[in-house]
């Protein structure tokens, strides 16, 4: 069989197309994320139903009911998760509810203090009557358990030392029964399914939840059966919270960027598949 | 000595303990209650020693790096010294929150975990390229769902074509929710037949032989 040097040529561009640099991939991405952020696009974000369900919920809680909430994520999904616990802290403050943090992850507590509550708009509000920090809880779903049970007998005291007990807002808060909602904000499946089966099977306590959106597979089905009652889908649910509740924020402004960088995602996935049927052809011509 | 060592002690234990885990879940009953409390918070000092546990761990494990001289020995090393520089600072009053210690968990900590995880969308988007080819049908159904559900997740997908969002919550709500829903009863039912075992005292890992 005689190759062409058309045939050749086309070979290799099909072989520099398949082992493609990948510094040019990663220049591409550099590039899709940098410009929306420079020079906005202003792209429109519909609302989807999970983030419109938690809205409603809040919206229609009384003043002064109690909310967990859990900031179970770390610094590294900081970025991903804490604009969902942002902005969901912000509409409790809003409607003059009274959240409880609380953190079965290390650092969870300590971030909601130093990156949640410095950003808060909550004139007037003052620590231990509107709102409360628990700091950290060790030992994971049997931790939660036992906190669910009663607060003081793992939480005696608060993130900064001070005896819950002595906790104006904590006077009639005991136990999950105590709580009107619990918030999740999570980077992983296993802290919001611990909370699910702790609070909402044994409590009755509403569930919403501000995931990743490699979560969302797994978090939907319960969603679907009401079990939760809406979610956060990472950065998109927060940046559509951020516009039902008229706080603009990070979420928002990053929303295109996301939609860029998956756009180039999805233009190397074309690329790639085009790349492979056309060697699958070209290899059938050969053959023939 | 061997009768504290028999498994059967190791297993009445445990099948007491989660008896009674089990019984106060679905049954409201203060003394049972009180005790189950004790326990979880028993649980939760264990888990917090095992923090401890887990640093000393490491050390052991960076030493013997070092007299092994491997290669990667200087690396353990630095990690164990900015673990007990980390240890000592979170130690100065007050706890946990001195200025040394959040300097270098604001400063270093943040930043390099924060690095690390948007790394990952570069290496997304090179691993889309190189593993996301449709070699068979099924891949190429799995491709075309997943097509769908990216442009639901991103806002210019509905800007494109209000279609795309319809289809990927469409492919969300129904043959996702069914699969995920089929995925979680099955872990389900072979974590009750684990649990099964391990309170019968059938799973030898657990019974310490």
């Amino acid at each position: 069989m005689t190759e062409t040097k058309t045939g050749t040529e086309k070979q290799d561009i099909l072989t520099k197309i398949e082992n493609l640099d990948v510094r040019i991939i990663y220049f591409f991405v550099i590039i899709a994320v940098a410009y929306p952020i420079i020079s906005p696009l202003g792209l429109p974000i519909p609302t989807s139903e999970p983030t419109m369900d938690i809205y409603d919920f809040i919206e229609n809680l009384p003043e002064g009911s109690v909310v967990l909430v859990g900031s179970e994520v770390g610094a590294g999904a900081w970025s991903e998760i804490g604009p969902s616990l942002n902005i969901l802290m912000q509409h409790l403050f809003d409607n003059n509810l009274k959240p409880i943090i609380i953190s079965s992850v290390v650092d969870g507590a300590m971030m909601a203090e130093m990156y949640t509550i410095p950003k808060m708009i909550a004139p007037g509000k003052v620590y231990g009557t509107d709102w409360v920090n628990l700091g950290y809880l060790a030992g994971a779903e049997p931790g939660i358990a036992a906190f669910a049970t009663q607060i003081t007998s793992v939480k005696p005291v608060d993130y900064f030392d001070t005896p819950v007990e002595d906790l104006e807002m904590m006077k009639n808060v005991k136990s999950a029964a105590d709580f009107d909602l619990a918030i999740i904000c999570t980077w992983g499946d296993y802290e919001y399914l611990q909370y699910l089966r702790q609070y909402a099977i044994r409590f009755d306590v509403p569930i919403v939840v501000g995931a990743k959106s490699d979560m969302i597979p797994g978090l939907h089905p319960f969603y679907e059966s009401k079990q939760v009652l809406g979610y956060l889908n990472g950065l998109r649910g927060a940046g559509e919270y951020e516009i039902l509740t008229g706080h603009l924020g990070y979420a928002a402004a990053s929303l295109d960027a996301s939609s860029t960088y998956h756009l180039v995602v999805f233009a190397l996935i074309v690329i790639g598949n085009l790349a492979m049927v056309a060697r699958m052809f070209t290899k059938n011509k050969e053959g023939t | 000595m061997s009768f504290i060592r028999s498994r059967y002690i190791n297993i009445g234990i445990i099948f007491i303990t989660a008896f009674l885990m089990v019984f106060t879940y679905f049954f409201d009953i203060p003394v049972l209650a009180n005790l189950v409390i004790f326990i979880q918070r028993t649980v939760t000092l264990i888990a917090a020693l095992t923090l401890g546990w887990g640093a000393i761990n490491f050390t052991m494990l960076a030493y013997k790096q070092v007299q092994n001289k491997t290669p990667t020995a200087p690396f353990h090393v630095y990690a164990v010294v900015v673990m007990l520089l980390m240890i000592v600072t979170g130690l100065i009053p007050p706890l946990l929150k001195s200025p040394q210690f959040l300097w270098m968990y604001n400063n270093v900590e943040v930043p390099a975990d924060q690095t690390m995880y948007a790394m990952l969308a570069f290496f997304v988007a090179s691993s889309c390229f190189r593993a996301f080819r449709a070699r068979s049908k099924e891949s190429l159904v799995m491709l075309v769902a997943g097509t769908f559900i990216i442009f639901t997740n991103i806002p210019i997908g509905s800007t494109i074509s209000p279609v795309l969002p319809m289809i990927g919550n469409w492919i969300r709500k129904y043959p996702m929710t069914g699969a995920s829903r089929g995925f979680n009863i099955c872990v389900a039912l072979g974590s009750l037949g684990i649990t099964l075992r391990i309170l019968l005292g059938r799973e030898k890992a657990v019974t310490g032989e």
